[in-house]
């Protein structure tokens, strides 16, 4: 209101008013004492409505503007403006896929060749070979597992009884 | 910079923050979390009967269910009308399986979890830490309106689920798995009757499912407490939870299986350790997949077997699979 406030408190109390209807209207109230104080010709008034309103029914011009060039300076603060924006994003990307976010199983299961270094001796995988030939483990083994499971697998019963039990030849996810 | 550039640079960082966030699903809203609560309640409030599909990569398989509640709990008949018959008969917690073809009738007690359409725990809270729940649109399904609740996974260890619900009642009508855009597969009612008589009389087996020279198998398991089994899986993955630990006999098995079942409240797997039994075949290690949702992880670990089945992603089987030790 004075021009005392430094330019990054300056923003911060903007973005506080912006998101509060109370403290808005006190710093109406507090620009309308002043200006009934100072004896203003001109009293301040809340004319933020009316041009709300305004810009909602004024069409939008869909024409494009005779000049296109970009003066510097705006250019900067625009260039600027995507770069931190990029920036943002990727740090938001960083922190959903971070480390400490993939539980250590899930790096080793993208990456299997490293999981015999890490784990301990007793959940050593063995590596997992193609199966070369499906008939050394017969369907109706599977069959047993997938009986017993369809206890907790809703459905089940539709897919037990397997006669289709296909190998995946490579740790590929579908 | 101005400060009008400063107030620009703030919103298109502000606008970049969103964007980021945008990635991070939210709370899944209360009114969505109640569509799950009222499919999960409307099997224990309701009568039905009707014939359902599944629907998997091409193949399509009808049952007929009849389910009844009374005083005593619920009672319920599926049956397999394409391919091997199947006759799953369920009081409460007791299951009876007849296999017509092969005559074994297997029965088993402590009964954990339903068939289609009963398929939710009766908590969610589970279900909105791992998945999504939203409401999307309205849609008919075997003549009745339904409410479709999409369940997108809060990660990639699991699938997303697709829910028609009864606008009336609750009851699930349709069901699919989905793993982004691709439909893994489908359970529907294509005819149901919600809240009629059923009389007690079709929910008993036919009299030749009794005749003396089918063999009566009882799968026998006996629940272990927490930690008790010598087999144990180190490292859960995110949102998955142990539902219970056991030891089971399996058919044509001479010893005892370990079995340990987990669950993030929508999914569950299962893992099965057993001892490499010297003159049976090897065992061949690696990963099988079925029609469907279903994958199998097999792994050899000393003289064990170490078997993981479940309906999530091959990722996820492999996490689990080889998260699993043997306690000292």
């Amino acid at each position: 209101m004075d021009g005392e406030v430094g330019k990054q408190d300056a923003s911060c109390i903007i973005e506080v008013l912006r998101r509060d209807d109370e403290l808005r209207m006190e710093w109406q109230t507090f620009h309308l004492i002043g200006d009934t104080l100072r004896q203003s010709s001109k009293l301040s008034t809340d004319v933020s409505q009316r041009v709300s309103q305004q810009l909602i029914t004024e069409p939008t011009v869909l024409s494009p503007r005779t000049s296109t060039i970009l003066k510097p300076q705006k250019y900067k603060v625009f260039a600027a403006s995507i770069a931190a924006s990029i920036v943002v994003v990727f740090s938001a990307w960083l922190m959903m896929y971070t480390p400490s976010y993939m539980t250590k199983q899930t790096m080793l299961a993208e990456n299997p060749n490293q999981s015999d270094k890490k784990l301990p001796a007793t959940a050593l995988p063995v590596m997992v070979s193609s199966p070369t030939a499906l008939h050394n483990y017969p369907p109706i083994e599977m069959n047993e597992y997938l009986f017993v499971h369809r206890e907790f697998s809703p459905g089940i019963n539709m897919r037990g009884q397997m006669t289709h039990i296909n190998s995946i030849n490579e740790y590929n996810e579908r | 910079m101005t400060s009008r550039q400063v107030i620009t640079l703030f919103f298109l960082l502000i606008f970049g923050c969103n964007a980021a966030l945008a990635e991070v699903l939210p709370h899944s809203s209360e009114n969505a979390l109640n569509w799950l609560k009222k499919m999960a309640e409307a099997p224990t409030q309701y009568n039905y009967s009707g014939t359902f599909v599944y629907y998997a990569e091409g193949h399509i398989e009808a049952s007929r269910t009849i389910h009844k509640i009374d005083k005593t709990g619920q009672h319920e008949k599926i049956e397999v009308l394409d391919g091997t018959p199947r006759i799953v008969f369920r009081n409460n917690d007791e299951m009876r399986c007849y296999l017509p073809e092969s005559k074994k009738a297997y029965s088993e007690k402590r009964w954990f979890r339903k068939f289609f359409p009963d398929l939710l725990p009766q908590s969610s809270n589970e279900i909105d830490n791992n998945y999504h729940v939203k409401e999307t649109k309205r849609e008919r399904i075997a003549n009745h309106e339904s409410q479709v609740v999409l369940l997108t996974p809060r990660d990639s260890l699991r699938y997303g689920q697709q829910f028609w619900v009864d606008m009336q009642t609750g009851l699930l009508l349709k069901v699919a798995v989905v793993e982004g855009s691709e439909i893994i597969e489908q359970f529907a009612f294509v005819q149901i009757e919600i809240d009629k008589e059923i009389h007690s009389d079709m929910l008993q087996p036919d009299p030749s499912l009794l005749t003396p020279d089918w063999q009566a198998i009882e799968l026998v398991s006996s629940i272990l407490n927490e930690g008790e089994l010598k087999w144990q899986v180190k490292t859960l993955p995110r949102g998955f939870k142990k539902l219970v630990e056991m030891k089971r006999n399996l058919i044509d098995k001479s010893t005892l299986v370990d079995h340990i079942a987990l669950s993030d409240g929508l999914a569950t797997v299962s893992i099965f350790i057993e001892p490499i039994v010297k003159d049976a075949p090897t065992p061949v290690p690696g990963f099988f997949t079925s029609r469907g949702a279903i994958n199998i992880y097999v792994r050899i670990l000393g003289d064990n077997k170490i078997t993981t089945v479940g309906e999530v992603p091959l990722k996820t089987i492999k996490l689990i699979g080889d998260s699993v030790y043997k306690q000292e």
